[in-house]
């Protein structure tokens, strides 16, 4: 085999494998692109999912019983609360925590349940 | 040199141990762990021993501070919490190697005993505690899941960092382990830190070279095999020491302003402020008020406002007016707003109370003129003749509408008796959006979505309250409408009610009819009343050609009404009420009648067809009949001849013509042939 046939192929062979890392990067980049979308609305759910895991103990541990809450109990709502990672959430959360009487703490809680609803996110359910 | 190097190593070793100050207190004073914090009791549930409320500190000689249990408050473990020890001396004691014994008090459940007969806690070398207290109160209070094999259901048990002194290291175990009179570090010459674990005072004066040297007493002979052993030891703290001052380097840098900005900017802080602060810290050991349970929390007012909200006026005055129909409001069950939608489906008819029936206002007398029902438009038809059912519907915004249904081209005679002296009375008649059109006709033209009909003018009686009045606060909206009518009501006989005669638009479709009322009280304003008028299609008279239909021209079409006198049907008086009986339809072949109520039924007419003749039909009053009337011609049945036929049987008689011949032929040339 003569040298121009063998630099003949290598020059072939580099261009095969810089068209195998052309598409092959186009795929990885593509690739990425579709597992950061799914990652944003894996996201949505997974929030939407705890904001609808903590809506549930809110109502059955604060809106229906009608004993004291108690401290266990509160820890876990805040711990779910601030699982959430909403500021929003939290900063209603908290007010409501800090009611100072009845009227109040009725007007927070229809704040709060409505931020609650208002943060699910519909479009990544749909 | 090399010697020199050592010690010179050791003395930066020794230096750099002392400015790091690793050494901890906590082995032998010791708080309770974050996480593992409770112990379990079946009758008051969980204690929790790790609040911060609390500060419960375990040491060689007891427990101080407070544990707390949701059922039974707060628990004392020493009488020093509260300096009440004068009075009555109580504790929980260690005798530093994890055997608790001696009492803790509760107001609420009295003494807990952490010795008690079969029971007893005490607190492992990895400062768990485990086994039993006991009161009469709480019963047995378990401090660790192990203790009763539960870990597998429930993880729990108290921790604490506080150390037995068996399982602390000699310098840091209150013991004077080489009796030389000084216990423990710093005091005794041995102990280079709490960690170390030989109390017996060295050549070089203890401290971290005792740990590395085992008998500082035999130096030469020891010291020398372990050189190597030393040096290792030696560069591995040395090593230790430098990452840890490498660290306080970085931290210095990191806190100059400058830097911090950039370093900030190139390692943004992930972590919220809040992560840093265990969760538990955050929320109060007191519930907040909003979560005592002393509270209402959903307001029951605005539910009860949403759910238990009184029926619209208009309904409620009716239900008042009218006893039965309102008794029969609470039978099926509407008391509420919110039962509001049963209505719609309901067919609910109010009782008659008719005097007179299809009697010109005019005609009325005094008295029944006096109980004519105030700011009501009436209809009527056939010069006052018949008296249009007034249909009260809900609308999509669940308020009462008049509506009446009337036939094109009609004219309709309106009444109205103002509340008050009025300087004019003026009537629009409005093309009405046809987007919720509630009433609609069966073919009998029977309305199949019917709430209150109001059976005529006296009937009418009832609703003396001008609920259906509305003051006009804006501007009617009759100027964004089309008008298609503008009529004045008028009181010739000066009797206080007002009448007017429109004609109903030819287009079938829905309308307004707006009466507006304007007093001459300037407080009263202008009120306006809004009658809605459907107008129906006429019938028609047609023949089936296929799938299509044929209007036929000159049909005769008569209406029979049955005579109850005679319990026969004859042909309706419709000169009497303005109209025409028969009539004859044309090139739309269109017809309709107006008639008052009764049981009719209808005849159709025509030549060359055959006579069509309905079932017969009840009619309410003031409807329409309108219903479309298929005829039949005599001769129908020839329709089915068309050419294709007709050519067909043609070919056929040729064909059976031919075959009759050939079979003559073939009969003669048999004969011929015999």
């Amino acid at each position: 085999m003569s040298s121009s046939s063998k630099s003949y192929i290598q020059i072939i062979l580099v261009i095969i494998l810089l068209a195998g890392n052309v598409f092959f990067g186009g795929k990885y980049f593509l690739s990425q692109k579709e597992f950061n979308q799914e990652k944003v609305v894996l996201e949505k759910e997974k929030l939407n999912e705890d904001i609808l895991d903590f809506t549930k103990l809110f109502i059955e541990k604060v809106l229906k019983t009608e004993t004291e809450v108690d401290f266990e109990t509160r820890l876990m709502l805040e711990n779910a609360v601030r699982n959430l990672d909403d500021e929003d959430i939290l900063k209603q959360w908290q007010e409501f925590v800090a009611s100072q009487n009845e009227d109040e703490a009725q007007e927070r809680v229809k704040d709060l349940l409505s931020i609650l609803i208002n943060k699910i996110n519909i479009e990544s359910i749909n | 040199m090399k010697k020199n190097i050592k010690i010179t190593l050791k003395f930066v070793l020794i230096f750099l141990i002392s400015y790091g100050g690793n050494v901890s207190a906590s082995s032998t004073s010791g708080i309770v762990d974050s996480t593992y914090k409770h112990a379990w009791s079946e009758n008051v549930g969980w204690l929790n021993f790790g609040t911060s409320e609390g500060n419960i500190v375990v040491n060689d000689s007891g427990l101080t501070g407070y544990f707390w249990g949701e059922n039974i408050g707060w628990v004392s473990l020493n009488c020093s919490n509260d300096n009440s020890c004068s009075s009555v001396d109580y504790a929980v004691e260690n005798d530093g190697y994890g055997n608790l014994s001696g009492y803790a008090w509760s107001e609420n459940t009295g003494w807990i005993n952490f010795s008690p007969d079969y029971g007893g806690v005490t607190i492992d070398a990895s400062g768990d505690f485990s086994g039993y207290a006991y009161s009469e109160s709480t019963g047995w209070i378990v401090f660790n899941c192990a203790t009763t094999n539960s870990c597998g259901s429930v993880d729990y048990k108290v921790k604490t960092d506080w150390r037995p002194i068996s399982s602390r290291p000699q310098c840091n175990n209150s013991l004077d382990d080489d009796n030389d009179g000084s216990v423990d570090y710093p005091n005794d010459q041995g102990c280079g830190s709490l960690d170390d674990n030989d109390e017996t005072n060295p050549v070089f004066g203890g401290g971290i070279i005792s740990g590395l040297i085992p008998n500082p007493n035999n130096f030469v002979e020891e010291i020398v095999p372990n050189v190597p052993k030393i040096l290792e030891e030696v560069f591995e703290d040395f090593q230790d020491i430098t990452r840890d001052v490498a660290k306080k380097i970085t931290e210095g840098i990191k806190k100059t302003p400058v830097i911090s900005t950039i370093w900030g900017f190139f390692n943004p802080d992930k972590s919220d402020d809040r992560d840093n602060i265990p969760v538990d810290k955050l929320v109060s050991k007191d519930t907040p008020l909003s979560m005592r349970g002393q509270w209402d929390l959903m307001s029951s007012f605005a539910l009860e406002k949403f759910v238990l909200a009184p029926l619209p006026k208009e309904i409620r005055v009716l239900a008042q007016k009218f006893p039965e129909f309102g008794k029969t409001l609470e039978e099926v069950g509407v008391r509420k707003l919110t039962d509001i939608e049963k209505l719609r489906e309901a067919k609910l008819i109010l009782p008659s109370l008719a005097e007179t029936k299809g009697l010109p206002v005019g005609e009325l007398t005094l008295e029944e003129k006096r109980k004519i029902p105030t700011e009501i438009v009436f209809a009527k038809t056939s010069g006052h003749m018949i008296d249009f059912d007034i249909v009260l519907s809900l609308n999509d915004k669940n308020r009462l509408e008049q509506k009446i249904t009337t036939i094109s081209g009609k004219s309709l005679q309106l009444s109205l008796k103002p509340e008050n002296p009025v300087k004019s009375i003026r009537g629009f008649v409005v093309l009405k959006p046809q987007n919720h059109i509630s009433v609609s006709d069966d073919e009998s033209g029977i309305i199949s979505k019917l709430s209150f009909p109001i059976q005529e003018l006296m009937a009418s009686v009832v609703f003396s309250e001008p609920v259906f009045a509305r003051e006009q606060k804006e501007t009617v909206e009759i100027e964004n409408k089309l008008v298609l009518l503008e009529f004045e009501y008028t009181d010739p006989d000066s009797d206080g009610i007002y009448t007017a005669e429109i004609q109903m638009p030819v287009v079938e479709g829905e309308y307004e009819i707006i009466t507006v009322l304007d007093f001459y009280d300037e407080e009263l304003g202008r009120k306006e009343i809004r009658l809605i008028a459907v107008v129906d299609p006429e019938g028609y008279v047609y023949e089936k050609f296929g799938k299509k239909e044929i209007r036929i021209p000159d049909v005769v079409v008569s209406i029979y009404r049955l005579d109850s006198n005679t319990n026969e049907y004859v042909l309706w008086p419709a000169k009497e009420y303005q109209q025409q009986n028969p009539q004859t339809t044309d090139v739309t072949g269109k017809y309709s009648f107006l008639v008052p109520e009764g049981m009719y039924y209808l005849k159709a007419e025509a030549k060359k067809y055959s006579v069509y003749e309905s079932e017969p039909f009840q009619v309410e009053s003031g409807r329409g009949v309108h219903m479309n009337i298929e005829i039949k011609s005599k001769y129908s049945w020839l329709k089915i001849f068309d050419w294709k036929i007709v050519l067909l049987l043609f070919v056929v008689i040729l064909l059976s013509y031919n075959f009759y011949r050939d079979k003559i032929r073939e009969n003669l040339l048999n004969q011929k042939i015999k």
